[in-house]
């Protein structure tokens, strides 16, 4: 089985670098960078990707409504929410749209991966 | 309250920071009419880069984080050094000064981040004491001198004449230059909900 190829998520180019470092020197493949959640839905569909990090507060359309667009598309996909928005209610709100995980930032680089392998990375 | 969520803020920034270890001194909250805003965060002509969110949901509002420029500088410095020098994407966007130069995309959107990380983490402890929810909007990144930067908010704001209720905290990192400063207003009517819903929690609670 090869490399699990990831869609990153985040509206701030900072972010996305950061992870996709992360990411890349633990051996998996970063196939794709969206910068929002409309970005996020249509590279899904583009790339099909195995796993997907999430960003919560971004322009055009926010987190909780691409993870509900993306599991239209794809029951099956798995989702992993990296988002500073740490409350209960939205946590709830993400989990019950589809996603897998829910990490709140700032978070240790470790706590991302393992988040990835608990889901089937 | 405002306590609380200074606390998870400044916890938010020294993680940031690479764990080294932020400070902040006692919530302070007053009453100003508009023009005495500025005076009472600081000296006006002082240079900052400030992280503006406006806040809806349960709790509605206006939050703002100040840095001084020498710490935004010395903050980018941390959050971007492990890119070393070679730094993808570094190209003036001519947005926003920072000094004697302009902050490049990847700075602009490490300060997005870091404003986007220490509100939303101050917001979160405000959301667990009183059950309400606080959304974020993307922040948006400005750099000018204080009062300039507090007077393009306030326009945002659109106050009445009753004045407003700012609550203020200072966040002080050890060693290095890390200094700033976080501002949240409630909107009108929303000081009374958020006192109204902690103490429901607290009757729950007891």
């Amino acid at each position: 089985m090869g490399a699990k190829r990831i869609l990153i998520t985040d509206d701030t180019a900072f972010m996305r670098m950061t992870l996709r470092k992360v990411l890349e020197s633990n051996g998996y493949e970063v196939v794709g960078e969206a910068e929002d959640g409309l970005d996020a839905v249509e590279k899904y569909k583009e790339l099909r990707p195995d796993i997907v990090t999430m960003d919560i507060t971004m322009p055009k359309m926010d987190g909780i409504t691409a993870i509900r667009e993306i599991m239209k598309i794809d029951p099956q996909a798995r989702i992993i929410v990296c988002s500073a928005m740490g409350q209960k209610p939205m946590v709830i709100e993400a989990l019950n749209a589809g996603a897998k995980d829910f990490l709140v930032k700032p978070f240790q680089p470790q706590r991302v991966l393992e988040a990835i392998q608990k889901v089937g990375g | 309250m405002g306590n609380i969520g200074a606390g998870n803020a400044t916890t938010a920034l020294s993680q940031l920071l690479g764990d080294r270890l932020v400070r902040m001194t006692a919530p302070a909250v007053a009453i100003l009419d508009i023009p005495e805003v500025g005076a009472w965060v600081g000296e006006p002509h002082l240079p900052v880069v400030a992280a503006y969110v406006q806040v809806t949901g349960g709790i509605e509002g206006h939050a703002v984080l100040l840095l001084a420029e020498a710490s935004a500088q010395a903050i980018l410095q941390e959050m971007l050094g492990a890119w070393g020098g070679d730094r993808p994407g570094l190209l003036a966007s001519g947005a926003i000064p920072l000094g004697e130069r302009t902050v490049s995309d990847l700075e602009a959107s490490a300060l997005m981040e870091l404003g986007n990380v220490v509100i939303t983490s101050y917001l979160n402890a405000l959301g667990e004491l009183t059950g309400l929810v606080a959304i974020p909007s993307v922040p948006s990144v400005a750099a000018d001198m204080l009062e300039a930067v507090l007077n393009s908010i306030l326009a945002e704001v659109g106050w009445s004449d009753a004045g407003v209720l700012a609550i203020r905290t200072h966040l002080q990192g050890e060693g290095a230059a890390v200094e700033g400063q976080l501002l949240f207003v409630p909107a009108e009517g929303h000081l009374s909900r958020l006192i109204q819903a902690m103490g429901m929690v607290g009757e729950a609670r007891s």
